[in-house]
């Protein structure tokens, strides 16, 4: 009898084991194509905001006389880089809203990590003019 | 979407416009984050960007 009981038991504490995972299963919620969406449009839209805020603070500070020239063309040229880069990655994230297909996806991830490395030359960039306009420095750079 | 991307891009862009004390792109930020969705028409909108030599005239 005592066996039966304790048979019993672990077939109630294993059954309770896969009542949880499968509840847990259920809990976890998968991302959508639209929470896709969503996300990568946010992360797009902070970096063009970061842009704007980045290009106009450098943009002031050429007009006082505090970028050199070889500066500001570098800042251009990365920013303009950045411009395209996000432009094609919103075109890439229309093609996946309008298709929601792992194609589209993957195609835009891959745009994603080619945006990544010019936001990161940008921030490389911008950051320092970003910390000499907090600090009020306004010495030649 | 490759996470590591994902977080490298959110947190290197709102810790240098939040550190940085730049409160109009925070309040942009903060608005963004309120979103819950996106349309075709917000993405058209979103493409519209001012060309970098202009910051400089």
């Amino acid at each position: 009898m005592y066996k039966s009981i304790t048979t019993r038991n672990q077939s109630l504490f294993i059954l309770i084991i896969i009542l949880f995972s499968i509840s847990g299963c259920l809990g976890a919620k998968p991302s959508t194509p639209e929470d896709n969406a969503l996300t990568i449009f946010k992360t797009l839209q902070t970096a063009k905001e970061f842009r704007h805020t980045g290009l106009s603070i450098v943009g002031d500070f050429y007009k006082k006389g505090l970028v050199s020239e070889d500066n500001k063309k570098e800042v251009i040229k990365i920013g303009n880089e950045l411009k395209e880069i996000i432009t094609v990655s919103f075109e890439c994230l229309e093609v996946y809203i309008k298709t929601k297909n792992d194609k589209s996806l993957n195609i835009l991830n891959t745009n994603l990590q080619l945006y990544n490395e010019i936001y990161t030359k940008f921030s490389n960039l911008i950051i320092p003019y970003l910390i000499k306009e907090a600090t009020g420095d306004n010495t030649n750079g | 979407m490759d996470e590591k991307i994902k977080v490298q891009i959110m947190l290197a862009s709102v810790d240098a416009l939040f550190t940085h004390g730049l409160p109009a792109a925070a309040r942009i930020i903060n608005n963004l984050n309120n979103r819950s969705e996106v349309t075709l028409e917000d993405i058209e909108e979103a493409k519209k960007m001012i060309d970098a030599e202009d910051y400089f005239k």
